[in-house]
């Protein structure tokens, strides 16, 4: 009864964030609800966007809202791991100093670490993030050091490929969503984001936002309890598992896209860890509609964000990415029954 | 002298005025051939008349159906007047029954047609018209094989036709096959178009599964209803759903109904539902499958 | 909206099915009267029906009137004139103008053939108005039909019997206006055929 009490009050308090969120960042209704699912799975997030639709803001927006420390690296051909750890310098009496870089600067009160144009960034990055990312603590200074509340945000550019770096596999896989950032389409939106001075300054506009509605030292546990509170049935076990072997085998559950040998369409199915997360996410949508139970239109909801960049396709198929990855969802959606 | 004069010009100037006026009126009478008739036949005249606009015929002059005389009888008067361009048309239809003992002149009575013209009456003769009738048998009896004065025999009748009933059989035969087509199709009775037969399916299942198999009867409409959409059917997808088969939005309550009972049961723990619920929706779903609804 | 049209599809096929049973019905009863009338004409071999039953048979009064003349022919051809004559009236203003037209030319028949009996016997008196009768019958039958030849020859036959003469028509062609049975006067002459 008490828990039940608290998570009504917590979702209370997440939709008034998501609120204040889609007052600051207009016209992003979806990408706004993935991330309020990502922060209550306490899972990483990848955006994906054109330039200067509002990824960086929206990330400042969300870390602003859950208060705590906030920490942001520009990914750069030449950034090394250890910049991000520590860096060095000769202070004002001319001796050599070593400080904690950006990682490790506000030791375990760090609630975001965003990386920006994480694609520009060298594989030796990449990798010291997935550590972060998996254990939410990194070796320096001969000890280890806890960040329990880190959650990573990263961005990435779409519309530029050269002097990238493709993020490995592993590395997609640890975030718990690729969410994909457009140009709004209405046009009363577009119209405010042009004219309305609100949007001029992006720090004042930030501070709008009420820094204590979703403390970030709370998120584990809350997390925690959403994900034991929320009940699962057999006969949704049964449609997770169907759908995670759909996902695998398309052929199999007679999916069929046009031009496409299905039998050889993926390189690689869902991890376990994906459907982890999955599952995740689709309990914390099914507490933000306020329900008990996880049904599957809880789990439709969030599939396409949290499953899109697990699927591996065959490199024959890979130019046509962009449209078979998200055909492919739609078709496993529409192939497997709930009951 | 020079009065004379005048008059005659006057007198000359009068007669030129007159001469160029129409003349009162103008009779054709259009007949046809002056020969060849038999008795019983029929003899059509026809009378043009022309008038001038003030002058109006009195139509108790034209001769009266019925018999003209002992052998004549008037069978159709028919006048046709246009009183804009005074042109009136008289059609009269004669019937001869005169029997000739050889080729014999007669003659249709000539009358006369009075008109009026302010006040004034005037008649205009329409003249006899003679023609020749011709006998249809020779002058001496003739007799039969049995002695008796020949005669033609009895008129026989034609038996009843037939035709038109057949073609309405025919007709009303077809459209009761076909309608009757139609609606076993709509009621899904043909094997091999099962889509038209899922909710009949559904039915026969839900009626056979033991009280306690609450999720096999969840099931078994949820496949009918997958089966129908062509794809797995959950409730947020109702409004495709409606978009493909737009009869059914008349019981979307109780699809909804429906699915919220099912999320329970089969995703919420729900144990116990009415089956009945279960068999009055499939029985909606099975009248809208056969266009009852 | 879809319900109406569904019960209008119901509506439809029971109104065919109606209309299917109903026109089988007529057709069988049009067969039944079709052999009555083949077998009054003597034209079909009379399997089904024996001479007793044809004389009894009477055709209900709503009964084709095709059926009455074929009855009525076979009346007067077996000698049953009284049963014949009354066949012939009760024909009297039904049926198509056709048949009316074929009635009345029976009807005439009738009496033209009762006159010539009459006058064989030398009876003629009672000659007279039947073939008086006669021509009216075949006046009205030419009148419903001017084509009708047959009526055409037999009124011929049946004025040559009983000639009329036009007192006044080679006179005075005026007065032909006035009523014909004022007129002529009937004279009978009966030619008896080329010696």
């Amino acid at each position: 009864m008490n828990t039940h009490h608290q998570l009504g009050d917590w979702r209370d308090n997440a939709l008034n964030f998501e609120r204040q969120i889609n007052r600051t960042v207009i016209g992003q209704y979806d990408a706004v609800r993935h991330l309020l699912i990502a922060v209550f799975a306490r899972g990483h997030a990848l955006l994906e966007g054109q330039v200067g639709v509002g990824k960086t803001t929206l990330l400042r927006a969300v870390a602003q809202g859950l208060g705590g420390d906030y920490q942001r690296i520009e990914g750069t051909i030449d950034l090394m791991p250890s910049d991000l750890i520590y860096y060095t310098y000769l202070n004002s009496e001319g001796r050599p100093c070593v400080d904690p870089g950006p990682l490790l600067k506000q030791g375990d009160k760090l609630s975001i670490f965003f990386f920006n144009e994480i694609n520009r960034a060298r594989p030796q990055v990449h990798s010291l993030l997935l550590r972060v990312m998996a254990e939410r603590s990194v070796s320096a200074f001969n000890r280890d050091y806890l960040m329990p509340h880190v959650q990573v945000f990263a961005d990435r550019n779409r519309v530029e490929r050269e002097e990238t770096f493709e993020l490995p596999a592993a590395a997609r896989d640890r975030f718990m969503m690729e969410i994909s950032i457009d140009t709004p389409t209405e046009n009363a939106v577009l119209d405010a984001l042009m004219f309305d001075p609100r949007f001029h300054d992006v720090d004042q506009l930030i501070s709008t936002i009420a820094t204590d509605i979703v403390p970030y030292y709370r998120l584990n546990d809350i997390a925690a309890t959403i994900q034991t509170s929320i009940q699962t049935r057999p006969t949704l076990h049964k449609y997770a598992l169907d759908l995670w072997q759909a996902s695998r085998q398309p052929a199999d559950y007679g999916i069929r896209l046009s031009d496409v040998d299905m039998t050889r369409v993926l390189q690689a199915g869902a991890s376990p860890r994906g459907m982890s997360f999955f599952l995740r996410a689709a309990k914390v949508r099914a507490w933000l509609e306020g329900r008990d139970m996880l049904l599957p239109e809880d789990m439709h909801a969030v599939f396409q964000v949290t499953m899109a960049h697990r699927l591996f396709l065959n490199p024959i198929y890979a130019y046509r990415k962009e449209d078979l990855i998200p055909a492919l969802m739609d078709g496993i959606l529409q192939a497997v029954a709930a009951p | 002298m020079n009065r004379h004069l005048t008059l005659l010009l006057v007198c000359a100037w009068l007669t030129a005025c007159s001469s160029q006026l129409p003349p009162p009126l103008t009779l054709d009478l259009q007949t046809p051939r002056p020969f060849g008739y038999v008795i019983g036949d029929e003899i059509h005249h026809r009378l043009r008349i022309q008038t001038r606009k003030d002058v109006k015929l009195v139509q108790t002059s034209v001769p009266a159906k019925g018999s003209v005389n002992r052998w004549l009888e008037l069978n159709r008067v028919d006048v046709q007047s246009d009183a804009d361009s005074g042109h009136t048309v008289i059609d009269l239809t004669y019937q001869v029954f005169y029997a000739p003992n050889e080729v014999k002149m007669l003659n249709i009575p000539s009358f006369a047609l009075t008109f009026t013209q302010a006040g004034k009456t005037l008649e205009h003769p329409v003249p006899a018209w003679p023609f020749t009738l011709s006998p249809l048998k020779e002058l001496a009896v003739r007799k039969d094989d049995n002695g008796q004065h020949y005669i033609r025999p009895d008129a026989q009748p034609a038996l009843l036709p037939t035709q038109t009933h057949w073609l309405t059989l025919q007709a009303s035969l077809a459209l009761a096959t076909g309608i009757g087509g139609y609606l076993v199709y709509r009621y899904g009775y043909f094997p091999l178009l099962p889509k038209r037969r899922l909710f009949k399916q559904a039915m026969s299942q839900l009626k056979r599964l033991p009280d306690e198999a609450t999720e096999q009867a969840l099931a078994v409409l949820h496949h009918a209803f997958n089966t129908l959409n062509g794809q797995p059917l959950f409730k947020h997808t109702l409004a495709e759903f409606y978009q493909r088969q737009p009869h059914y939005r008349v019981i979307t309550q109780d699809i909804e109904r429906f699915f919220d009972l099912s999320n329970r049961v089969l995703f919420g723990g729900q144990n116990h539902i009415e089956r009945a619920t279960l068999i009055a929706l499939c029985q909606q779903c099975r009248d809208i499958e056969c266009g009852k609804r | 909206m879809r319900a109406l049209r569904h019960k209008l599809i119901w509506a439809a096929l029971l109104a065919s099915v109606l209309l299917a049973t109903s026109q089988a019905w007529t057709i069988y009863r049009i067969h039944h009267h079709n052999t009555l009338i083949e077998a009054w004409l003597g034209h079909a071999a009379q399997r089904d029906i024996d001479h007793d039953d044809l004389r009894s048979i009477t055709p209900q009064t709503d009964a084709p009137p095709e059926l009455h003349l074929a009855q009525a022919i076979y009346l007067k051809q077996h000698q049953f004139h009284d049963q014949a004559l009354a066949a012939l009236s009760r024909l009297v203003g039904q049926g198509n103008s056709r048949l009316q037209s074929q009635s009345r030319y029976n009807l005439g028949n009738f009496y033209l053939s009762q006159a010539m009996t009459e006058i064989d016997q030398g009876r003629i008196n009672q000659a007279l108005p039947l073939l008086t009768l006669a021509k009216q019958a075949y006046r009205q039958a030419l009148r419903l039909d001017t084509g009708f030849w047959d009526a055409k020859y037999n009124l011929e036959v049946a004025m040559a019997l009983l000639p009329e003469f036009d007192r006044i028509s080679q006179e005075k062609p005026d007065d032909d206006a006035s009523k014909p049975s004022q007129l002529w006067t009937t004279l009978p002459g009966f030619p008896r055929g080329l010696p």
